[in-house]
């Protein structure tokens, strides 16, 4: 063994050498753990920085955009706070200047000087007029209208009373006039004054005539809106936000874009005015303080925030706008930043996972590609070691002690393989030695055919059957099935087949023969085996078969109609069981065409798939259909339906067939079917082959049961009387019974025995019957039934033979 | 052929089943015999399964018959099939045993 196991390790460590040099392991094998994992990892990696970019982005939005309305609203409030301060002083001067021209001597050069001086001094005041009504400020001029106005560093003074210019019919003066109320003036551009863009700021001035306030005239000051451009230049947000004034009808006061100034804020918006858009500039032009998202820039359509807020005292409008991706520029910036970091920590994530996992799965990985070679036979591999007591540990041991297993198991498997190759070679010789056992071939005959298979399931099988002749006139046949299978039942079998051979013999009666055998099979049976068996001797002749069916499938008698009758006698227990058994035996006789069928179990519980049995039914069926064919012909026949239905199922049991035909010859027919015999021996057990022989005939030739029983009663009498008082030496005698037909319904029996002289007819049997019970005698009564039963008695003595024959019609 | 025995208040009844025939019958005599040595004297014999009796079968009850009825004992049949009946006829048993159709009848006689 140890041997063995040493021869299987050097082949594999020549195995090994020419292994080791196949591909390396893939970095990453494909399905392998590394890549599942780091999927894994990925995916929840994703998951997880998702939604905190997300969260952060939405938050870091809501400050951004909480900031950029507090940036706009301060800057709104500062501007306007700014704009305020240089409007302020402009409605003080002209308010303070009315006051003085509404006096009843107006002192009007210290008013002019006044103006003058303002002019001068102040930043944003361009230019200031005094416009009088008609005749107002002295009795010669219908007009009047000095205007002081700057240039450079000097002021000019001009009259502005001409009649083309006609201020009585300007908005500046119109206005306040109506209203009687100071008012700012729409940007407008100024042609016969500063020759500039400016606004106006009006202030009517009136005189008391008999007490009433009359409108006298109108103070101006004109403001230039450069100033106010300057102011909106320093109220910027982000990159290109921007702020602009305009008045509440919508006309652009300032705007860094020069070119929209005194133009209507609907006609800057490019693009199709939407609702969104006009309602916002409806609340914005109603003076509403606001911030909201709009999608225009006010003249490229960019998403931007607006926020608009009115300048105080003035009809204006101050608003401020920048667009939407400049306030959250450093949001994006920062998240692509973010982006970049997170694409890198992926990356590094990725890298890691897969390190790791390869450092995890690299032991499972060698122990893989160990257990591999060790599938290949290759038992010299050794298993990794290592060291920690993870599951892995723990696996490879497993796997350590499974080879161990394994190596044992195999060395063990190969002695027994070899030893059954070695078995199964001389089983094939026995198979050979036993099919070279059975007589193959029936010699041609022209009375007698007789043809036999056997199909051992195994390679030898432990059912035989037996022919041969005895002498000329004689022939035995026999038919058994060994109990188990295999080798133990072969021996036996050739065992049972030798004694018989040498047991059988004519001089003695069959089953006085099977008794002898069957005594040395059970003297000599250590592991209690027990064959079913027939023996038949048939003598040729008569046509008549004595048999004796030790424990077996019964026989059955095939007519050439196609009948079958069945033969259901057993005359014995099986062979070997038990010593002291007794056997009797039966008779068959033979018509012409007469086939007589012998079969083991191993046909009748053939199995199919399904598990059914084949069935004497359908044995019966086949044989009885194909019973004109020859023997040979009808046994392969059924051999072949018997395959067939197995339908490549693994045969169980042996399959062994005998059958043993009586020719049908030309005008031998009536006769012999006419004409049974059976012999008996002057035995009181013989009693049952002649009952069982009896109840044959009746069913052959269909005689009614009452008078088949009323037969037997007859027949039983005459035996017995012959087997009690007709022979005195205690030997065997034999005693011929033949039936005959001599009509369609009636029997004749003859009765043969070579005992004393006894003529039942000379018997008085008359106070057998008629005496009362105390008187009656016991015997003679069956002499009695004889006569009563019968039609017709005769007797004879003819060369030392008690001949009686009866006929009995039905 | 087997003997099935009951034991009831009023007798043994014996039922026969299968063929009473030269070789068995012995089995019947010898059990008949214990019986009548115990001194039951009361028998009913049931052969409504028996298929056949010869001349030895109708000796042992023949016998049966003799020594119960010299004790004033009561040994009745019943249940004979057809064919047997005929027998019984033949050899005139009939008239000298007590046969009844059934072993209700047969009993209501004990």
């Amino acid at each position: 063994m140890e041997k063995l196991i040493k021869g299987i390790q050097r082949m594999e460590t020549e195995k090994i050498s020419s292994t080791s040099d196949k591909p390396a392991r893939p970095f990453l094998p494909k399905g392998g753990l590394a890549i599942r994992y780091t999927r894994f990892f990925i995916l929840a990696f994703l998951i997880v920085f998702s939604i905190a970019f997300y969260y952060t982005f939405s938050y870091t939005r809501a400050i951004l955009d909480e900031d950029a309305l507090q940036r706009a609203s301060n800057i709104t409030d500062l501007t306007i706070a700014r704009i305020s301060n240089v409007i302020r002083p402009v409605e003080q001067v002209p308010s303070t200047l009315s006051t003085a021209l509404e006096s009843d001597k107006p002192d009007y050069g210290m008013i002019a000087d006044l103006a003058k001086e303002f002019v001068l001094e102040d930043t944003v005041v361009f230019g200031s007029a005094m416009a009088f009504e008609p005749y107002m400020h002295d009795k010669k001029h219908y007009r009047y209208c000095p205007y002081v106005f700057e240039t450079g560093d000097t002021v000019i003074e001009r009259d502005l009373s001409s009649a083309e210019y006609d201020y009585f019919k300007q908005d500046w003066y119109r206005i306040p006039k109506l209203t009687g109320q100071p008012v700012w003036s729409e940007p407008y551009y100024d042609k016969g004054g500063g020759d500039t863009l400016m606004c106006t700021y009006s202030v009517p001035f009136f005189r008391q005539k008999a007490h009433e306030r009359v409108f006298a005239g109108v103070i101006t000051m004109d403001i230039s809106l450069e100033t106010f451009m300057h102011i909106l230049k320093s109220a910027r947000v982000y990159e290109t936000g921007f702020s602009y004034l305009m008045s509440r009808k919508g006309i652009m006061i300032a705007h860094p874009h020069t070119e929209y100034i005194n133009k209507d804020i609907r006609k800057i918006i490019v693009g199709e005015s939407d609702k969104a858009t006009d309602s916002v500039i409806n609340l914005m032009l109603q003076g509403k303080r606001m911030f909201v998202k709009m999608r225009d820039l006010t003249h490229v359509q960019v998403p931007s925030w607006l926020y608009t807020a009115p300048v105080p005292h003035t009809n204006w409008i101050f608003a401020i706008t920048f667009p939407t991706r400049e306030l959250y520029s450093g949001l994006y910036e920062f998240f692509r930043k973010l982006a970049v970091i997170f694409v890198i920590s992926l990356l590094a994530m990725i890298l890691l996972t897969i390190l790791i996992t390869r450092r995890l799965v690299s032991p499972i990985s060698r122990l893989v590609d160990a257990t591999r070679r060790i599938g290949q036979g290759d038992f010299g591999t050794e298993l990794p070691s290592y060291r920690s007591k993870d599951e892995i540990s723990q696996l490879t041991n497993a796997f350590s002690h499974m080879k161990g297993e394994l190596v044992h198991y195999i060395s063990n498997l190969e002695e027994a393989t070899a030893a059954r190759e070695k078995i199964e070679g001389e089983l094939s010789v026995a198979h050979d030695i036993q099919m070279g056992l059975l007589p193959k071939h029936f010699p041609k005959r022209d009375d007698w055919d007789l043809a036999a298979l056997l199909d051992p399931a195994r390679a030898v099988g432990g059912d035989l059957y037996d022919f041969y002749f005895l002498d000329d006139d004689h022939l035995f046949i026999a038919i058994g099935d060994v109990s188990g299978k295999g080798v133990p039942a072969s021996l036996f079998m050739v065992s049972a087949r030798t004694l018989f051979r040498s047991r059988i013999s004519l001089g003695v009666p069959l089953n006085q023969s099977v008794y002898e055998i069957n005594k040395e099979i059970c003297r000599e049976n250590p592991n209690q085996m027990f064959v079913t068996f027939i023996a038949g001797i048939l003598d040729l002749k008569n046509s008549c078969l004595t048999y004796c069916n030790a424990g077996h499938n019964p026989p059955f008698l095939v007519k050439p109609t196609g009948k079958t009758m069945k033969f259901s006698d057993v005359h014995g227990i099986p062979l070997g069981i038990f010593e002291h058994a007794t056997y009797s035996s039966g008779t068959v006789l033979f018509s012409p065409g007469d086939a007589f069928f012998m079969y083991t179990d191993g046909v009748t519980e053939a199995l199919n798939s399904e598990d059914d049995f084949y069935g004497e039914e359908r044995m019966l069926e086949i044989v009885g259909l194909n019973a004109d064919l020859c023997p040979s012909e009808l046994m392969h026949k059924l051999e072949s339906d018997v395959i067939g239905f197995m339908k490549g199922v693994d045969q169980a049991d042996d399959i062994t067939l005998l059958i043993l035909r009586s020719k049908q010859m030309p005008g031998q027919e009536t006769k012999a079917t006419e004409m049974k015999q059976i012999r008996l021996l002057n035995k009181l057990g013989e009693l049952n082959r002649l009952v069982a022989n009896l109840e044959q005939l009746a069913e052959e030739w269909e005689i009614p049961a009452k008078v088949s029983m009323e037969l037997n009663l007859i027949l039983e009498e005459l035996f017995t009387n012959i087997v009690f008082y007709a022979f005195d030496d205690g030997r065997d005698h034999e005693i011929l019974l033949t039936y005959t037909r001599p009509s369609e319904n009636s029997v004749q029996v003859q009765i043969e025995d070579e005992g004393k002289k006894f003529n039942l007819l000379e018997k008085d049997t008359s106070n057998t019957v008629n005496h009362p019970v105390e008187e009656r005698q016991i015997g003679g009564l069956g002499i009695h039934f004889v006569k009563k039963l019968v039609n017709e008695i005769r007797y004879e003595r003819r060369d030392g033979k008690n001949i009686v024959i009866l006929i009995r019609n039905y | 052929m087997e003997l099935i025995e009951k034991k009831t208040e009023k007798c043994v009844i014996i039922g026969i089943n299968g063929r009473l025939d030269t070789i068995n019958y012995s089995i019947l005599e010898k059990r008949l015999t214990e019986l009548l040595d115990q001194n039951v004297t009361k028998i009913l014999i049931n052969c409504s399964q028996m298929d056949y009796v010869s001349s030895s079968g109708l000796r042992i009850l023949l016998m049966a018959l003799k020594r119960i009825t010299m004790v004033k004992g009561k040994f009745v049949l019943c249940s004979l099939q057809e064919n047997i009946r005929e027998i019984f006829e033949i050899s005139g048993f009939t008239t000298i045993f007590e046969i009844h159709p059934n072993e209700e009848d047969a009993l209501g006689v004990f």
